[in-house]
């Protein structure tokens, strides 16, 4: 069933160089190919790009080289209001001379819709947003979290081709987030709107998107859903920049082997480049990934020996910081009657399955293109 | 909550001391001998509203003032557009050219314009060199009285509508052209409702200060325009008149809180006030 209301996106090598002398770029080559009612985020940390990304696509900024395509046609140099692209704002930009419910009109008011349509579409999108009684106040009357949803209403108000959201829950506390963050998702489910999402917080990258784009000083460095992302980084940066991660220096001894403080341990096999035997890597594993036995419990040779250098409780786990010679290797156990608990200075093992360890490169170097990223740098 | 109130009471006393001392006094002084001066009675106010040159000086004032305010809010409105939206390049450039007259004394600044527009100025010759004709009379007009006049006023104007329009954030400008408006209606409907608070404190400001002009009609002006300012000035140092001097000061007075209430009317929700206290919410 093709939707002809829903549209694709494709960025293709976009590059974006805001100073012509120096050649910083912003964008340095992005591609990525959305597919139709998808909901893409696009994470990284302040400066990586994705902003700029999000306003190149919005048209407030014009790309130095590539190409932006909505349904295969090309969208680069049209006018933002004739792009039909809804946008939300980190701030919202409601519009404070007017009411919540002009403020959803005026998308269509500029479209010249009628009056008996626009009003239909008003009353239609206040129920979606949960705020019927709404339409007659302002903007400065509004919590930070009614605002957000009105902007959404308004952005969503012309069923425009896409749907780009800046940092939209950036200036609100975190329990209104997590409940507007599911509201978004349940109104872009409805919907189906292609959506793009700018956040700089992996949780709510993770919990709302489809897919997740790591930005990182202008590029992408890893496309994927977030499961992926989470448990298959393809570099440092990546399994640093999601969750905790524990990037042990490590050296590869065979295929599927890496040494670490003298005893080996077993990494799962991919292919990457830093995987030949005999380089120096980092072996990376999560810290819900390790498992802790005491030290005597297990014949000698399997796991590697460590001492537990100090352990904090924090309700439904304790995080374990353990010492394997010279680095601290971070272990997070859930608590359950029955499991061992280990206190500072007692001596540990520590154990995991080959598939949640696996041998990391320092970042993929130069540009390429995101879409080779299903999960792995190119050699 | 008493000792906050008496702390209040006790900040607030050197203010008002003053204010009593400098202001309200004397205008209590003024409006007394307006009734008392020469006889008492309303003999002064009568004497205005009864003498045709009075009442065409004080129509002459708040016409001429209009015209200073409206040409100002013209001209102002695009060079604090420029300097709140165009980078802080532009920004430096604008305000500085705007608040450059301040460095210079009034009077030097109104001789310079006698000189500009006289009979033998730039202006004249150029007319005369390219048009081969006599230019028109443009010094002791009303034409050189707004120049002058619109010349000294334009920084409050530039200075009350950039105030508010460095406020706007740019989002406001984008969200509008995201959601279909073009660059003239993303500012009709967007930005123009926005700085209204800023264009009513212009206009105000540049009324009001307007209305009580001497220096500047007095000099660049013709005979038919004589500011009330001008008036008051010869009945109080020439003819001695303080009765009289004061009932037209009053006049003056209750004439633009009149025309300000009714132009708070016209603009409910661009209203100083409203504008202060929505400002102050925020």
């Amino acid at each position: 069933m093709t939707d002809r209301r829903v549209h694709d996106l494709a960025l293709r090598d976009l590059t974006k160089v805001y100073n012509p002398n120096s050649d910083e770029q912003a964008v340095k080559g992005v591609s990525l190919q959305i597919a139709r009612g998808e909901f893409v985020a696009l994470l990284g940390p302040s400066g990586s790009g994705k902003t700029t990304t999000l306003m190149m696509v919005a048209g407030f900024e014009e790309p130095t080289s590539g190409d932006i395509l909505v349904d295969g046609r090309s969208i680069v140099g049209m006018p933002p209001n004739k792009r039909d692209i809804g946008i939300v704002f980190q701030n919202y930009a409601l519009f404070p001379k007017m009411t919540v419910a002009e403020n959803i009109a005026f998308p269509l008011r500029m479209r010249h819709r009628a009056k008996s349509e626009i009003a239909a579409t008003v009353a239609r999108l206040l129920d979606l947003i949960r705020m019927p009684e709404y339409g007659t106040r302002y903007p400065n009357q509004l919590s930070g979290g009614q605002q957000q949803r009105v902007a959404l209403a308004r952005a969503l108000a012309f069923d425009p081709k896409l749907l780009l959201l800046d940092e939209p829950m950036g200036a609100l506390d975190r329990k209104l987030r997590e409940q507007l963050q599911l509201e978004v998702k349940r109104i872009q489910r409805e919907l189906g709107v292609t959506t793009v999402y700018v956040t700089h917080d992996q949780e709510e990258a993770m919990v709302l998107a489809d897919r997740v784009a790591i930005m990182n000083l202008g590029r992408i460095e890893q496309v994927g859903p977030p499961a992926e992302v989470y448990n298959r980084p393809v570099n440092r940066f990546v399994a640093q920049f999601l969750g905790t991660a524990n990037l042990i220096p490590a050296r590869v001894t065979a295929p599927g082997r890496a040494e670490v403080a003298g005893h080996v341990v077993p990494f799962a096999q991919d292919g990457a480049a830093a995987q030949t035997p005999g380089s120096s890597a980092a072996l990376f594993v999560r810290p819900e990934c390790v498992t802790l036995a005491p030290a005597d419990q297990l014949p000698s040779g399997r796991g590697l020996p460590g001492t537990v250098d100090h352990a904090i409780f924090v309700g439904d786990s304790t995080r374990y910081a353990v010492r394997v010679g010279a680095d601290i290797v971070q272990v997070t156990a859930h608590n359950r009657a029955g499991l061992p608990t280990f206190a500072a200075g007692d001596s540990v093992t520590l154990l995991w399955s080959p598939e949640n360890a696996r041998v990391l490169a320092p970042s993929c170097e130069g540009p390429w293109p995101a879409e080779a990223g299903k999960g792995l740098c190119p050699p | 909550m008493r000792q906050s109130r008496l702390a209040l009471a006790l900040l607030l006393a050197p203010v008002l001391a003053f204010l009593t001392a400098i202001l309200f006094y004397p205008l209590a002084l003024m409006v007394e001998r307006s009734f008392t001066d020469p006889a008492p009675g309303v003999g002064n106010y009568v004497r205005i509203v009864d003498v045709p040159v009075y009442l065409r000086i004080f129509w002459t004032t708040f016409q001429v003032s209009g015209i200073v305010t409206l040409v100002c809010l013209l001209l102002g409105y695009p060079i604090a557009y420029a300097a709140a939206n165009r980078g802080p390049a532009m920004r430096l450039f604008l305000l500085a050219a705007v608040m450059m007259p301040f460095w210079t004394s009034l009077l030097v600044r109104t001789y310079a314009w006698i000189v500009i527009l006289g009979a033998e100025g730039p202006i004249a010759l150029a007319w005369r060199a390219w048009l081969g004709e006599e230019p028109p009379q443009m010094l002791y007009t009303r034409f050189s009285a707004v120049i002058g006049m619109v010349y000294v006023m334009l920084p409050y104007m530039v200075l009350s509508l950039f105030a508010v329009m460095s406020e706007i954030d740019p989002n406001y400008h984008r969200a509008a052209r995201s959601l279909g408006a073009g660059p003239f209606r993303a500012f009709r409907h967007v930005y123009l409702p926005q700085s209204m608070a800023g264009v009513t404190g212009g206009v105000l400001l540049v009324f009001i200060v307007s209305t009580g002009f001497f220096v500047t009609p007095s000099l660049l002006g013709g005979r038919k325009e004589v500011f009330i300012a001008e008036l008051i000035q010869v009945n109080l140092q020439e003819i001695i008149d303080w009765g009289f001097s004061s009932a037209l000061a009053v006049a003056l007075l209750v004439f633009t809180m009149l025309l300000l209430f009714l132009y708070d009317r016209l603009l409910r929700n661009e209203s100083v006030f409203a504008a202060g206290l929505s400002r102050g919410r925020r």
